[in-house]
């Protein structure tokens, strides 16, 4: 969040169970942080139960980075 | 008596973050655990019935939010390291991961562990098809059947949330229900629920995912072909957490009739309380009561005079801060990012995944890359001052 | 439930009071005075009359309540009359080219330095004289401490967490004097600045503590500025490469030997500028590297310790002797001066 303030794209990858820790930081430090969410857990998982993941954050990531980048 | 924290917290859900909020605005020192994010109870469900009060509907998240953020202004800090075992004692200490502290008050709000039905293969189908939180799971059994096994209000309201996605929703009940009639008729209500009373899973099918489970009734046995089992019973409370405190036959502690005190200044709150009623509003009234008898607890014996002082830390945030965001930071462009892991276990991993495949989208020569020291520490100033300076792009780690 | 910023404190009593605020980790490592309610209402009783909003307070940009930013003055020990004084302190400290946020985060050891010039001075008693920069006089002591403490606690910048000082300084526990006007041949630094004379103007600016300009054997302005231009020349100030604002705090008996010789302050400021160099062979070639990359340059064959000469201000303090002070500054700063205003 710090560094969004100071004018870097920083997207935090959070899963749904620490989302509204995050959602309270932000609302603490007043900051709309860009957030993509993936399933609880991550600990613990095997290659392909991570590999899933990966694939469902990134399509998330892409079209976020794309976003940034295109109105910059 | 000079100890490391006025009040510890063991738990920060509801009862637990109620209790640390009545304790720090009392101007207490408090400090508040959890192993894992606060929240408790919360984090497993997205909207709440009858909170705030009878015939409303609010969202979890947004109430784990108002409480996290009450009890940060009031200034409890919160601690990740799990607590291990509380020694009663004057003053009491707690065992944590990260090693030995005292304080003048203990609040034990631990809520209970996951459900579990002690079944064989129960543990390896967690995380395929085993679950114990419709809020975080539910998504994936979109379309698909599943099984709740509980007979509280937290079985209903999960059973109730899962019939928005799956497509039949059966609540295997092991007595009777002990869930409000409020629920019970938004329960018959929803027609992809279907409610078996005296029912019991005696057995899980699935080899790698679930498949089904084996329901025993008054009727003799069959099985049910869900892929989601959520379970709700089995649930225990911290036994053996505290020295010399007993337990109920579930775990839950017992803290004396009337009082919330176990022993000393040793406080239980929530449901991990002997009796507790397993409500949202139950946490809540519990949590403020053990939360003044602490307060009361740390009070001198001489009637208690309090010093009143003009906090010289306070200060308001204004209003319409933190909406700058965007400038561009330096003379940084969008060839240059990078990856900033929290530390935690396949934390860098997914980031890694997740940056290898924008380095294709990009066509990006290569990748930064930074770590935290520390899950449980904040990011140092000097990494932040080094991303903010080098790179347009820092994809974060920042929750898991 | 008490109200917002009251804290009741648990069996603490004026007695244990200095213990519980150190378990805190409240105040500067020297005792405090318990900020009741009675005696921030005192103190506020004082600013009756005063605009008392402020801007919110780097690094944790909270605003103080005018409740909290009273209670850092009780606690620092001030008077209620100090009060107008420490607020325009705080508020000369939150104008932008201050640089708050760099001041308390920096590695460097700069302390927020206040110079009080006008009437203020006399109605609080603040030392322009002998050891004005030194010990023993509550005002001076309690008006700088109060502006620590006030981004301390309200600001966050707690030494070792955000206020990053590489070794810090002892201004840091206070850093605050008066313009011996009395005793100046020169007009008040603040009429200078374009106050007026029967004004009371407070200016501060991110420096070091003062350093020493022994001079007992010149009897001439000239050789006066070959001491005083000579100690300026510091190859390990920040004024080197940073510049910015720096301070010659001039003892009156200097004083009067360069106004007797003819030196008005311009002249001075001019000289100095011409005069304090730092002959590049004093910095080593790795640092001139360092320098360059930050795009500092030296004027010939040595570097010049600012920008020009109005970097330079001139001040009158202190009591007899033959000392002068000089104060280099943090460099990205500035001195900003306000005036205390007459309450409505």
């Amino acid at each position: 969040m710090e560094l969004e303030k100071r004018g870097v794209v920083a997207p935090l990858v959070v899963t749904s169970t620490f989302l509204p820790l995050v959602q309270a930081q932000a609302k603490a430090r007043r900051v709309d942080p860009r957030v993509i969410v993936v399933p609880h857990p991550i600990g613990g998982l095997n290659e392909a139960e991570l590999a899933e993941k990966i694939a469902f954050a990134a399509a998330a990531l892409l079209a976020l980075a794309d976003e940034a980048r295109g109105t910059s | 008596m000079t100890t490391d924290w006025d009040v510890a917290v063991v738990g920060a859900g509801t009862a637990g973050l109620t209790a640390a909020t009545v304790a720090a605005r009392s101007g207490l020192r408090v400090v508040a655990y959890d192993r894992m994010a606060p929240g408790g109870q919360l984090v497993n469900l997205t909207v709440l019935h009858d909170f705030p009060q009878p015939g409303l509907v609010s969202g979890a998240s947004e109430l784990m939010a108002e409480l996290v953020a009450q009890a940060a202004a009031a200034g409890v800090t919160m601690n990740f390291a799990e607590v291990t075992r509380v020694h009663a004692g004057a003053p009491p200490r707690l065992s944590t991961t990260d090693g030995e502290v005292t304080a003048g008050a203990v609040l034990v709000a631990t809520g209970l562990s996951a459900g579990r039905l002690g079944l064989r293969g129960e543990e390896e189908l967690v995380g395929r098809g085993v679950s114990t939180c419709a809020g975080c799971d539910g998504p994936l059994f979109r379309d698909r059947s599943v099984a709740v096994v509980g007979d509280d209000e937290w079985t209903a309201d999960e059973a109730l949330e899962l019939a928005g996605l799956a497509s039949t929703v059966t609540v295997l009940v092991p007595g009777e229900p002990r869930w409000s009639a409020a629920r019970a008729e938004r329960l018959a209500a929803a027609d992809r629920v279907e409610v078996l009373t005296s029912a019991s899973v005696v057995a899980l099918r699935g080899s790698g995912v679930l498949s089904g489970v084996i329901v025993r009734t008054a009727g003799g046995e069959r099985e049910l072909a869900v892929s989601g089992l959520f379970s709700y019973v089995g649930r225990r409370g911290p036994a053996g957490l505290v020295d010399g405190v007993p337990a109920d036959a579930a775990g839950r502690l017992h803290a004396g009739s009337g009082a919330p005190a176990a022993v000393g200044p040793v406080f239980v709150a929530g449901d991990a309380r002997a009796g507790a009623e397993q409500s949202l509003a139950a946490a809540t009234a519990d949590g403020t009561r053990a939360g003044e008898a602490a307060v009361a607890a740390l009070r001198p014996a001489d009637g208690g005079l309090n010093l009143r002082i003009i906090d010289p830390t306070h200060g308001v945030l204004p209003e319409d801060e933190g909406a700058a965001a965007g400038a561009p930071a330096g003379t940084t462009d969008w060839t240059q990012v990078a990856l900033f892991s929290n530390s935690k276990p396949n934390a860098t991993e997914l980031l890694q995944g997740m940056g290898a495949k924008l380095r294709a989208h990009w066509d990006l020569p290569e990748l930064g890359f930074a770590s935290k020291e520390s899950a449980s520490v904040p990011a140092d100033g000097d990494t932040i001052d080094w991303l903010a300076q080098r790179y347009r792009m820092v994809l974060v780690a920042a929750g898991d | 439930m008490t109200e917002l910023g009251v804290l009741d404190l648990p069996g603490v009593t004026e007695e244990s009071w200095q213990e519980e605020a150190f378990r805190r980790g409240w105040g500067d490592g020297l005792p405090t005075v318990a900020p009741t309610p009675a005696r921030v209402e005192a103190a506020l009783a004082a600013l009756a009359g005063f605009d008392l909003e402020l801007a919110p307070v780097p690094p944790s940009g909270l605003v103080p309540t005018r409740e909290s930013f009273a209670a850092n003055a009780v606690m620092a020990g001030c008077r209620p009359a100090d009060l107008p004084v420490v607020l325009v302190a705080i508020r000369a400290l939150l104008a932008p080219e201050y640089n708050l946020h760099g001041v308390l985060a920096t590695t460097h050891p700069c302390a927020p330095l206040v110079v009080v010039n006008g009437p203020a001075r006399l109605d609080l008693g603040i030392n322009c004289g002998a050891n004005c920069f030194g010990q023993g006089t509550r005002a001076n002591a309690v008006i700088g401490r109060a502006v620590q403490l006030v981004t301390t606690h309200i600001g966050g910048a707690r030494p070792g967490s955000m206020d990053r000082s590489t070794q810090g300084g002892p201004a840091k526990y206070s850093f605050c004097f008066g313009e011996n006007e009395e005793e100046s041949p020169f007009e008040p630094y603040s009429v200078r600045r374009g106050f007026g004379s029967g004004q009371s103007v407070v200016t501060v600016a991110a420096t070091e503590g003062p350093h020493n300009i022994n001079d007992h054997g010149s009897t001439t302005g000239e050789d006066l500025l070959l001491t005083i231009a000579g100690t300026m020349a510091q190859p390990g100030s920040n004024n080197v490469y940073v510049k910015g604002p720096h301070f010659l705090v001039l003892g009156p008996e200097h004083a009067a030997t360069l106004h007797r010789d003819g030196w008005t302050v311009p002249d001075l400021q001019q000289a100095l500028w011409e005069r304090a160099r730092i002959p590049v062979e004093k910095v080593s070639r790795a640092n001139q590297r360092q320098f360059e990359d930050w795009g500092v340059q030296p004027d010939g064959d040595a570097f010049p310790v600012s920008t020009g000469p109005e970097q330079l201000h001139v001040l009158v303090a202190g009591g007899a002797g033959k000392h002068s002070a000089w104060i280099p500054s943090f460099g990205a700063t500035a001195a900003v001066s306000r005036p205390v205003p007459v309450p409505t």
